[in-house]
């Protein structure tokens, strides 16, 4: 149980401080070029899930401009999943579009074609060519790995690491979660006009939840009990990676709210969760086992995470563009409903959290606009936002080679 | 079969269904993005005591292949969960103090898109 005035994390992270964070990784060009070089095109990042090309032949194509490059994802004709710069071999120019299935990518410009597989297949006119090695000239590959159905590339030439032991302990509190049983209940994509920190910043802390998102949120804060800021439950950095878990008032009945009480009734509702502490939290959830517990944050750095709960887990994805510019991804996945009661009771929770995060998205842009200003040198930050703090010294000793 | 959009143990939305019966949540939102408080009011005190009858009803068909009537009662009710947000949380259509809609993608999931996605020709 949360203690109001106790401030447990900066004690037990003594290595993070509790001084102000100076605001030049949130608005300094260089500093972001540091970060594309060192960070980026060096971690795993996740491009999606496997069951987003199930079948053989299945491809999409990712824009991701902080590595200056396009990636196709494609399940090959072996039924393995890999990545490749959407780069012709012949004169650089590229060779798919979208998503789709295909037995194959041909270039428009000459024709060059490529296999599911990533080799190339067929050069037209070849014998006015000299010296072709087509075995050498297969679509420049990115290294590619999964992690419980999550795909994931590397655009090292060597990675570091391979993709389970940069996930360490994030991957490890995580595995057992069961992703496999869930499906997507539908995507939300915005460019919001912010750095990717200050945009992952409104989202790995619950200091704002009592402000930001007064009306949605509302009861489920419980200001005359003994938790009145949603202090979260627990925090746990995994190396460069974070989790938190947020607590639940275990008194809200949501009054006033007939369709989030049907949602209920109908089968099971995001936040309401009378009889909760009877129920067994799913595998993967929950790792400190707190009674009142809704779910869990899970940043797997720099720019993914996977939120976990009870029925239901959502990922993001923050793509930095520019220091004040990121693309931002939203997967919402639950249980697959079994009838028209469990779709309809569905949909409320899956609204209910949309509308959330505009409210989110709005808060970060505005904040990116005061920090731009130069009215401020350093922000300051609560014990409750040790997130933030941990986010900026993996970056910044990242960025200036401490670590 | 009659030509009404929804079947007839549920006449009394009829009124509601040309305006209410949409098949995706981008549209859904835009509707009610787009429709007065006292629109989405009168829509809301008429379909809330009918969710569980409605549910009731639909609950023994699957989901894949209800008949035009069906889907369009179902996807009412999907409708009635777009906008109770606005009566119960928010007090206006939109969420106020929130990011454009208009900036806003809301998309299906990403299986179905791949289905009905670009097909790359292969030469």
């Amino acid at each position: 149980m949360n203690t109001p005035d106790a401030k447990p994390y900066a004690a037990k992270f003594d290595y993070l401080g509790t001084g102000p964070l100076p605001i030049e990784a949130m608005v300094s060009a260089d500093y972001f070029e540091l970060e594309r070089e060192k960070i980026f095109k060096r971690s795993w990042l996740n491009v999606g899930r496997v069951e987003d090309i199930p079948e053989p032949g299945d491809y999409m194509v990712q824009q991701i401009d902080i590595l200056q490059t396009r990636v196709i994802i494609v399940r090959g004709d072996d039924d393995q999943i890999r990545a490749f710069h959407n780069v012709c071999r012949h004169r650089g120019n590229e060779v798919a579009q979208g998503c789709g299935n295909t037995k194959g990518f041909s270039c428009d410009f000459h024709g060059w074609t490529y296999d599911t597989q990533g080799e190339l297949a067929f050069v037209p006119d070849e014998a006015q060519f000299f010296d072709l090695d087509k075995q050498q000239m297969g679509l420049p590959a990115i290294h590619c790995q999964i992690w419980c159905g999550f795909i994931f590339i590397n655009a090292a030439e060597k990675p570091a690491q391979n993709l389970v032991d940069y996930l360490g302990e994030m991957g490890t509190q995580l595995k057992d979660f069961p992703f496999e049983t869930m499906v997507p209940m539908h995507r939300l994509e915005a460019t919001v006009d912010s750095n990717w920190k200050v945009c992952i910043d409104a989202f790995h802390e619950s200091y704002h939840a009592g402000f930001v998102h007064r009306l949605s949120v509302g009861d489920m804060l419980d200001p005359t009990g003994d938790d009145p800021y949603m202090h979260l439950s627990s925090v746990r950095f995994h190396g460069p990676h974070r989790s938190a878990s947020v607590p639940m008032n275990p008194d809200y009945i949501a009054q006033g709210r007939p369709a989030e009480a049907l949602s209920y009734k109908l089968a099971s509702s995001l936040w309401l969760q009378e009889g909760a502490m009877e129920q067994q939290f799913m595998p993967g959830t929950n790792p400190e086992q707190h009674e009142h517990w809704l779910f869990d944050i899970n940043v797997c750095f720099p720019n993914f995470f996977i939120d976990v709960a009870n029925g239901w887990f959502f990922t993001y994805h923050f793509w930095p563009i520019a220091v004040d510019k990121t693309f931002w991804q939203y997967r919402f996945y639950m249980l697959p409903p079994q009838d028209a009661g469990e779709a309809i009771s569905r949909e409320y929770s899956k609204l209910a959290l949309r509308d959330l995060l505009r409210e989110d998205l709005n808060t970060v842009e505005a904040t990116q606009r005061g920090l731009m200003s130069g009215a401020i040198k350093e922000i300051y930050l609560s014990d409750q936002e040790v997130a933030v703090r941990h986010q900026y010294k993996t970056v910044d000793d990242i960025v200036r080679d401490n670590t | 079969m009659s030509n009404t959009l929804l079947p007839g143990a549920f006449a009394q939305l009829e009124s509601f269904a040309t305006d209410w019966c949409i098949a995706d949540e981008a549209s859904r939102n835009r509707k009610r993005l787009a429709s007065t408080m006292s629109e989405i009011r009168a829509f809301y005190k008429a379909a809330l005591p009918q969710i569980e009858p409605i549910v009731d009803y639909l609950r023994p068909k699957p989901l894949a292949e209800l008949d035009p009537q069906d889907r369009n009662l179902f996807n009412l009710a999907l409708s009635f969960m777009e906008v109770a947000p606005a009566i119960e949380i928010y007090f206006e259509p939109d969420v106020p103090n929130s990011f454009e809609p208009d900036r806003f993608k809301i998309l299906p999931p990403f299986a179905q898109t791949a289905v009905g996605g670009e097909q790359h020709e292969y030469t």
